[in-house]
């Protein structure tokens, strides 16, 4: 064969091939999407982040919580209220934590790497990135950190605790307490955004969750409920039914509100990102 | 495919300024479909910002451009749907193979069917010669590796233009020999337009060339037209046997002359014509010596320059001003 026919050929296989590709179709707001999201949650749950990330909140939320069952001698109603409390305010301070802790690179790695401007030359949208991460992260979050210990709380209570654990309002605590990770992993991508350099990101969001632990009691109350700060005593209050703020509503709604203005701000900072 | 009047990429200027510093002023520039473009300039001229603009990466301060006709800043994804890209230092994602690295990309442009990708990420992993390497982590791949696969990412979606950040900078001559072929192939599928300062590459494979200094367009001309002189006046070679100083008067009497150098060498008088007007010269100049009839023409010839030579001559004439 001559590299003229040759060259011929290879072009037809070329055309052929082309024509039975099926072109992604997404809108340009969204574009990437789907391909950015996957590849996102494979670095979650295709690599050994996640039963790393499992393990070590299993061991620290479970482990205390049990620990607090099998050494507290006191009535089933009050040890149930103690192993709960022990449990429910670290699924939202030390997850929090956790939660800027894994986040902080997520983005300004990619801006550092070169990553984003290479993902950024394809058919993505800056909106699609940010959402994929936000999105990905939230879930990795949220079931290594909240969901397999909270399964393996309810167990751990059914078998060491006499009192029984009232499953709807523990899951309504659960949902306040995925609402709180949802806060901090948004400000940690925002932040992202922003700055180029992990540092900021790290001291400004565990510098949020410390004032909140430690500060709490210092703050006005009109600027406490706008904050996510209250929903360790609001996750606490709905799961066991007692020693609920009045006003529980508020910080939830607010914290709702934050991650929409925050992640907003993320779009619009990432959108006007110069690689 | 609908380009603007032909021209696949068409900048109108294309103006960017970083800080009040101006990395780009002005850009105009009208690169036809299935040429191979040579974007030329020293370090800092504003190639990488040109090219970073026609992506989306980052915005025009002023002026616009068009890929394919459509509006870089407007349209940006449906621009980058057609072009393959492949940056100065290509960084990916360290975890991944070669070949997830590819079906990455591969899923920007393609949802399916899952066979005819994986036919085609294959197809490109032997161009660039990594089929061995494919399923390797990219952590590990040299400077040569990374530039292979970035040439194979540029190429996944059959890119109607293909923008190459000096594809060949980190290769050995082996490398730079492999890539220059794969352009020269791609020729016929494709636009591509890429930066590069090694000019020998440029004068080898490139139609068109463009230099660019300190952000300004110094030359825009087809490769052979810029090599011949470039419209600023042309040059010819002749060797005369015989005493040519009286076919010397007479040329230099000439309006289309602009100056005549001579030297005797080897009993041959070696001249140096530039001239003005390239058809007057061709049409007259030979007649001129001939009139004395003692004189042999050895040799007859427009002067060619090589390439660095040119961008020498533009860029140092615009260092003097």
């Amino acid at each position: 064969m001559t590299t003229e026919s040759k060259s011929v050929v290879n072009q037809e296989l070329i055309l052929a091939a082309r024509k039975g590709l099926v072109p992604v179709r997404e809108s340009a707001r969204l574009g990437g999407f789907g391909n950015m999201f996957r590849k996102e949650l494979g670095q979650w749950w295709g690599t050994r982040t996640w039963w790393v990330q499992t393990l070590i909140w299993v061991l620290i939320l479970n482990g205390i919580s049990t620990i607090v069952a099998l050494t507290e001698a006191r009535l089933p109603g009050e040890l149930l209220v103690e192993v709960a409390q022990t449990f429910l305010p670290m699924t939202v301070g030390a997850v929090a934590i956790g939660t800027v802790i894994a986040a902080q690179g997520a983005i300004v790695g990619e801006k550092q790497l070169g990553t984003a401007a290479w993902v950024m030359s394809k058919p993505a949208s800056r909106a699609a990135f940010i959402l994929a991460k936000i999105l990905a992260h939230a879930l990795g979050v949220w079931v290594t950190a909240i969901i397999i210990p909270s399964i393996i709380f309810v167990i751990t209570v059914r078998m060491l605790v006499p009192a029984p654990l009232a499953l709807i309002p523990f899951l309504a605590g659960m949902a306040i307490a995925a609402l709180a990770q949802l806060f901090y992993l948004t400000l940690t991508l925002m932040l992202g955004t922003f700055t180029n350099s992990r540092g900021p990101i790290a001291g400004i969001g565990i510098g949020f969750i410390m004032t909140g632990l430690l500060l709490k009691g210092f703050i006005p109350s009109q600027v406490l409920i706008v904050t996510p700060w209250p929903l360790t005593d609001v996750a606490a209050g709905l799961a066991l039914g007692t020693g609920l703020p009045s006003i529980w509503p508020v910080p939830v709604l607010a914290t709702a509100f934050w991650v929409v203005v925050m992640t907003s701000l993320a779009l619009w900072r990432f959108g006007r990102e110069e690689f | 495919m609908n380009t603007s009047n032909g021209h696949v990429i068409d900048t109108q200027e294309l103006t960017k300024t970083y800080k009040g510093v101006n990395a780009l002023q002005g850009l105009s520039l009208k690169v036809p479909r299935n040429s191979i473009y040579g974007f030329l300039g020293p370090n800092g001229a504003g190639k990488s910002t040109t090219i970073k603009m026609l992506l989306g990466l980052t915005r025009p301060t002023a002026g616009k451009a068009l890929l394919f006709g459509k509006d870089i800043t407007h349209e940006s994804l449906a621009v980058r749907r057609r072009v393959g890209y492949l940056a100065q230092d290509p960084r990916y994602y360290e975890h991944m193979t070669a070949r997830e690295t590819l079906r990455y990309t591969a899923h920007f442009f393609y949802s399916g069917p899952k066979d005819l990708i994986e036919a085609r990420l294959e197809e490109m992993l032997g161009l660039v010669g990594l089929e061995d390497k494919a399923d390797r982590p990219i952590k590990g791949f040299s400077g040569g590796e990374r530039q292979r696969l970035g040439i194979a990412q540029a190429q996944v979606n059959y890119p109607d233009l293909l923008i190459l950040d000096e594809p060949a900078a980190s290769l050995d001559p082996m490398g730079r020999h492999d890539v220059l072929e794969v352009m020269e192939r791609l020729r016929k599928y494709t636009t591509i337009f890429y930066s590069t300062h090694i000019l020998e590459d440029v004068q080898r494979v490139s139609d068109r060339v463009a230099i660019l200094n300190r952000g300004r367009l110094v030359a825009e001309a087809p490769t052979q037209e810029l090599l011949s002189g470039n419209g600023a006046g042309s040059v010819y070679n002749l060797t005369i046997q015989g005493d040519a100083t009286h076919a010397q008067s007479r040329l230099e009497g000439q309006a289309w002359v602009h100056s005549l150098s001579a030297i005797l060498k080897d009993g041959l008088t070696h001249w140096q014509v530039s001239v003005n007007d390239e058809a007057a010269a061709e049409d007259q100049m030979l007649y001129l010596i001939l009139e004395d009839r003692n004189l042999r023409v050895k040799s007859f010839g427009r002067k060619t320059h090589n390439l660095e030579e040119v961008f020498l001559n533009l860029v140092g004439e615009e260092k003097s001003k």
